[in-house]
C-alpha cells in the first residue's frame, strides 16, 4: 500500500481553512499532522493512504482543487513494506 | 511506516516553519536520525538533470525517499522515477555472487577466482583488452578505471555508453568554444520568455526541469515554449507552438534563422564583431574545420531562405520567419534546449553548433536567461566522461592522448613513467564492439571487454551486428559488473555482482556543471561489491603477479592509498572503507581539472553541499564560490576585467567563439519502396534507459509494462491494426514484433512510428542503424527505414 507525504498550503482565510479541514478529516485514507503558520498561510502535513499510486494521485489532485487549498506538494513516498519483487513477478 | 511519513511530511513543514534542522554528525553532517529513520543527502540515481532525494534508512534498509528542499536543481520535487528511486535496491533478482560460464551455464565462483581469470585476460594480451563503461560510473569509479586502463595497461580501448547520448554535445562546444559543456545552467529555466526545445521531450526525460517552466506559467509568468520535433510528444501538449519537422530537417531550420537575421540585419553586430568569428568545414571534414569570412558564411545562407527551408524540413516557411523574428529581438531572453535528437544524429556535431552559432549570432548568450544548454540522459556524464575524459582519445580534464604535452601531463599525475600513455586514440565504441564481434584472424584484435554499468547487449545500434556475432566466437571473453540480470549479463563468460548507489560511496556530474556527492547508506546484498573496488582489486592482481604497469615511477602500486604514512589494502574488500577512497581519488584527480578552468573544490566542500557548479574557486575569505554563468565577466572569475563576455578556451586563440556555417545533408538511410516508414526510438517517463532498474520497481513496471510501436491512425487504417495487435517492424537489418498503440503518449505523423527502448523482451536495437557522426561517433538511433508487417492473429482472437 503506497503511504504518501503532503504538505498542503492553505490560503490566509480561517473560513476556507475551516472547511479544508473539515473535508480533509472526513477523509479515512488521509491522517492531518500538526498545522504551522508560515508568513500568511498554513502549512499541514498529511499522510495519504491508498491502495494505488493512481489513487494516491488522484486523491492529491482531487485536494488540490479544494477551494482553500493553494499548493498540494508531495514530498515523500514510502515503500518500506512492500514486497521485493523481480521482473519475473509483476 | 505511516509515522515515516508524517515525519518527512512535517519535517518540511518545520523547516519552513522554523529554518534548517539541526543536523548530527556521523559522516555526513546532513544526517539527520527522526523517530529511528536516518535521513541522508545523495543525488537521484537515474537521469542528468541532478536532483537530490532524502534518503530514509531504517534497520539497514532504505525505507524512504522525500524531495529534498534544499536542493537548488529540484527544490523538493521528484518524478515519478525518483520517488521510487530507493526501490532500486529490492529487486529480488539482484546479482549476489560472482558468476562464470561453464558450457551453457554461469555457475558461481569466489571473487578470488573471478579475479584470478580477469587477471589471465589482461595478461593474455593487454593490448586486446578493452573496458566499456558508463555515464552512471560515479567520479571516482570512471577515474579509477581511465587510469587502470591508460596508466596501467598503456591502452586507450576505454570508453563509455556516453558516447551513444552526448558526444555530439562534447564535439559541438568543442567546436565553437574550444571547451566542453554548457556556460548556462538551470537557472536561465527560471529567467527566459523563449525556450526551444530542438529534438528534446523534456516532460519526460527531464520531468523536474520542465516542471521548472511549467511552474513558472502556473505562478502567473509568460514563458513562451517552442517545441521543434518529428513526433507528438508530452512536451509538445504544454507547447505554444509544436514545429514538427521531417526527420533530419534540423539543420536547414538552423540556417534558416541565420539567413534571415543576416538579411534583416537584426543579428547583435556589437556581440559578432568583439565576440565571434565564423567557420566552416573542410574537405575531408576535421573538427576545427577552416576559417571563413563573414561575406563568405553570408554568402553560404543565402540558398536558406525560408521557402528553401519549408521544402527541407516541411516547417511552414511563416514559422521560419517567426523563429528569426524572436532571436532578433534583443529584448527577449531565449534559452535552447536539446538532447538526444540531435546528439543521436549523423550530423550531430554540425546541429549542436549551429545551434550556438544562433544564440551567439543574435547575441543571445550570457545574461541569465539567454543560453543554448545542452542535456545529458545520464546522472555523471558530464562529471565521469567529459570532465575525467574516460573516452578513448581522452584524458582527465580535457586532455587528450593525441596531444605530446597533455600525455607528459597525464604521466607526471599519474607519476608513471614516460611513454607510459599510448598517443593512439582506442576504438569509438561503434569500433570497439565491431572488433569485438569480428574474429581475430580477419582483424577482430580486441579480445575481452569488461562491461561496468551499463547493457550494450540491449543498448548499441544494430546489436545483431555488433553485440551478438561475438557470442558465437570462441576466444571473445565478456565481463559484465551489473547489479541486476540483464541482457547483457545473459551473453556473459563472467558476471561480477555490483554495489548501488546509495550501497557505496559516490559523486556524480550533472548536465549544468554542477559535482555532487554523497555517503554509502546501506550494504550492498550478498557478496555485490563497489565498481572502483573490483577495478582497484584486479590492478592489485596484476600488481602482485609483478605486472610493470600497475607500478608507478617509484615501483609503488599504481592505487596506492597511505593514511599517516602507512598503506591501507583496499584491495582487500574487507579493508575498503577503512578509508574513503572516494576522498583519495577526488582529491588525486582535483589538480587535473585546473588546465580548462574546471576547478573544483575540495572533496569535503562537496559533502557540506547539494553540488556546486564548476568553475569553484576559493574566496579570500577562504569559502569556495561556485559560478553560474560561464564566460560572463559578471559571474565568471576566469573573464578578464572589463571584457564583459571572454571565451578564454576559444579554438583560434583570440577570445572568439566560432559561428559555424552547416549545410543540409541527407540522411544515411531514408524510406524508401521496401521500407517506407521512419524509424524512430528513444525513452519514456517511467523508465530509465534499458530498464533494468526501473523495470523491477513495481509502480513503474506497472505503469509502463511493456514496449510498443506508435503508429499514426492513417498509417494503422492501411496495414489494417488495432490498438494491441502485434506487427514486425523490420529494418534491412533485422526486425521485432511489437504490440501497436494508436493515439497513446506520442503521436507520430504519418510515415513515421516510433519505439522506446526499455524493455528487455522487445530489443528494438537489433532494428537500428550503426552509421554514426563522423566527428563525433555517436549514431543515430532517431531514423532509419524500416517496414511494417501485420502478422497473423493468434487463434481464438476474436
Amino acid at each position: 500500500m503506497p503511504v504518501s507525504s503532503l504538505v498542503l498550503t492553505l490560503s490566509s482565510s480561517a473560513t476556507l481553512q475551516q472547511q479544508v479541514f473539515e473535508r480533509l478529516a472526513a477523509d479515512p485514507s488521509l491522517t492531518l499532522g500538526l498545522a504551522q503558520d508560515v508568513a500568511a498561510n498554513r502549512l499541514v502535513p498529511v499522510v495519504l493512504e491508498t491502495e494505488s499510486v493512481w489513487e494516491a494521485q488522484a486523491t492529491a489532485e482531487k485536494i488540490a482543487e479544494m477551494p482553500g487549498v493553494d499548493q498540494v506538494e508531495l514530498v515523500g513516498v514510502d515503500f518500506s513494506d512492500l514486497p521485493e519483487t523481480g521482473t519475473e513477478s509483476v | 511506516m505511516k509515522q515515516a511519513a508524517m515525519v518527512a511530511a512535517s519535517t518540511v513543514v518545520a523547516e519552513r516553519a522554523h529554518g534548517a534542522p539541526a543536523t548530527t554528525a556521523r559522516h555526513s553532517p546532513h544526517l539527520r536520525v527522526v523517530d529511528g529513520v536516518q535521513w541522508d543527502k545523495a543525488p537521484c540515481r537515474f537521469c542528468g538533470t541532478g536532483c537530490h532525494v532524502q534518503v530514509g534508512v531504517k534497520a539497514g534498509k532504505v525505507v524512504a525517499i522525500a524531495g529534498d528542499r534544499q536542493a537548488e536543481v529540484n527544490k523538493g520535487l521528484l518524478c515519478v522515477k525518483g520517488y521510487h528511486v530507493g526501490l532500486a535496491l529490492y529487486g529480488k533478482d539482484r546479482l549476489t555472487q560472482p558468476m562464470l560460464r561453464q558450457g551453457d551455464k554461469l555457475v558461481p565462483v569466489s571473487w578470488e577466482k573471478a579475479l584470478d581469470v580477469i587477471a589471465d585476460r589482461v595478461t593474455l594480451d593487454p593490448k586486446g583488452f578493452a573496458f566499456y563503461g558508463s555515464g552512471q560510473w560515479t567520479i571516482p569509479e570512471g577515474y579509477a578505471a581511465n587510469k587502470f586502463m591508460k596508466a596501467g595497461l598503456s591502452n586507450n580501448h576505454i570508453d563509455p555508453n556516453a558516447r551513444l547520448c552526448m558526444a555530439s554535445a562534447v564535439t559541438g562546444f568543442l567546436a565553437t568554444y574550444g571547451v566542453d559543456e554548457p556556460a548556462g545552467c538551470y537557472d536561465d529555466l527560471d529567467a527566459c520568455d523563449v525556450i526551444l526545445f530542438w529534438g528534446n521531450n523534456p516532460a519526460e526525460m527531464h520531468p523536474v526541469l520542465f516542471s521548472r517552466l511549467v511552474d513558472r506559467r502556473g505562478r502567473g509568468e509568460k514563458v513562451r515554449i517552442i517545441d521543434i520535433t518529428t513526433r507528438h510528444t508530452r512536451s509538445s501538449g504544454f507547447a505554444d507552438d509544436v514545429l514538427l519537422m521531417k526527420p533530419h530537417g534540423d539543420l536547414s531550420i538552423a540556417n534558416g534563422i541565420l539567413h534571415l537575421l543576416i538579411k534583416r540585419g537584426t543579428y547583435d553586430k556589437d556581440f559578432v564583431a568583439k565576440h565571434c568569428a565564423f567557420r566552416a568545414d573542410t574537405d575531408p571534414g576535421t573538427l576545427p574545420g577552416k576559417a571563413i569570412t563573414f561575406e563568405e558564411f553570408k554568402q553560404q545562407l543565402a540558398e536558406y531562405t525560408p521557402e528553401y527551408v519549408e521544402k527541407l524540413s516541411g516547417i511552414p516557411a511563416r514559422k521560419i520567419e517567426e523563429l528569426a523574428t524572436l532571436f532578433g529581438d534583443p529584448k527577449l531572453k531565449i534559452t535552447s534546449l536539446w538532447c538526444m535528437g540531435v546528439n543521436q544524429h549523423t550530423r550531430g556535431t554540425a546541429m549542436n553548433t549551429l545551434i550556438h552559432g544562433i544564440h551567439l549570432f543574435s547575441g543571445h548568450f550570457g545574461t541569465p536567461g539567454n543560453a543554448p544548454t545542452s542535456l545529458t540522459g545520464q546522472p555523471s556524464a558530464c562529471g565521469t566522461v567529459r570532465e575525467v575524459g574516460t573516452l578513448s582519445h581522452t584524458l582527465p580534464g580535457g586532455r587528450v592522448v593525441a596531444n605530446e604535452k597533455h600525455r607528459k601531463h597525464a604521466e607526471d599525475f599519474w607519476k608513471v613513467p614516460p611513454g607510459r600513455i599510448a598517443a593512439k586514440p582506442g576504438y569509438h565504441t561503434v569500433d570497439l564492439w565491431r572488433k569485438f564481434s569480428t574474429p581475430k584472424d580477419k582483424g577482430g584484435d580486441i579480445h575481452t571487454i569488461w562491461v561496468q554499468v551499463t547493457n550494450p547487449g540491449q543498448t548499441l545500434p544494430n546489436t545483431n551486428e555488433l553485440f551478438y556475432p561475438s557470442r558465437k566466437l570462441k576466444d571473445k571473453f565478456l565481463i559484465v559488473s551489473d547489479v541486476y540480470p540483464t541482457e547483457t549479463t545473459k551473453h556473459a563468460d563472467l558476471v561480477l555482482p555490483s554495489a548501488m548507489w546509495v550501497e557505496k560511496n559516490g559523486m556524480f556530474g550533472n548536465s549544468e556543471r554542477r559535482t555532487q556527492q554523497w555517503f554509502k547508506m546501506v550494504n550492498p546484498p550478498g557478496e555485490a561489491r563497489d565498481d572502483c573496488w573490483q577495478i582497484i582489486a584486479v590492478a592489485r592482481r596484476l600488481f602482485d603477479r609483478g605486472f610493470a604497469g600497475m607500478k608507478d615511477r617509484d615501483g609503488k602500486f599504481l592505487f596506492n592509498v597511505e593514511e599517516n604514512g602507512k598503506e591501507v589494502p583496499v584491495w582487500d574488500f574487507r579493508r575498503y572503507y577503512d578509508t574513503n577512497v572516494d576522498r583519495v581519488l577526488f582529491e588525486e584527480y582535483r589538480p587535473w581539472t585546473r588546465m580548462k578552468h574546471k576547478d573544483l573544490a575540495p572533496y569535503d566542500e562537496y559533502v557540506k553541499t547539494r553540488g556546486l557548479r564548476w568553475p569553484v574557486v576559493q574566496q579570500a575569505d577562504k569559502s569556495w564560490r561556485e559560478t553560474k554563468f560561464r564566460f560572463s565577466e559578471f559571474d565568471d572569475p576566469y573573464v578578464g576585467k572589463g571584457k564583459k563576455i571572454e571565451f578564454y578556451h576559444s579554438p583560434t586563440e583570440d577570445g572568439r567563439a566560432q559561428v559555424w556555417f552547416r549545410p543540409h545533408a541527407p540522411p544515411p538511410e531514408s524510406p524508401d519502396q521496401d521500407y517506407p516508414f521512419w524509424l524512430c526510438t528513444g525513452r519514456v517517463l517511467e523508465h530509465w534507459h534499458s530498464g533494468s532498474v526501473t523495470m523491477r520497481i513495481p509502480q513503474l513496471r506497472r505503469a509502463m509494462p511493456s514496449a510498443y510501436v506508435e503508429l499514426h491512425p492513417t498509417d494503422a487504417r492501411a496495414l489494417g491494426v488495432a490498438n494491441g495487435e502485434r506487427i514486425r517492424v523490420k529494418s534491412k537489418r533485422g526486425d521485432m514484433e511489437l504490440p501497436v498503440w494508436i493515439g497513446g503518449r506520442g503521436a507520430p505523423p504519418p510515415g513515421t512510428v516510433f519505439v522506446p527502448f526499455f524493455d528487455e523482451s522487445l530489443l528494438i536495437n537489433r532494428v537500428t542503424l550503426d552509421a554514426h557522426d563522423p566527428f563525433s561517433k555517436q549514431p543515430d538511433y532517431k531514423k532509419c527505414a524500416v517496414r511494417l508487417e501485420r502478422l497473423p492473429l493468434a487463434v481464438g482472437t476474436p
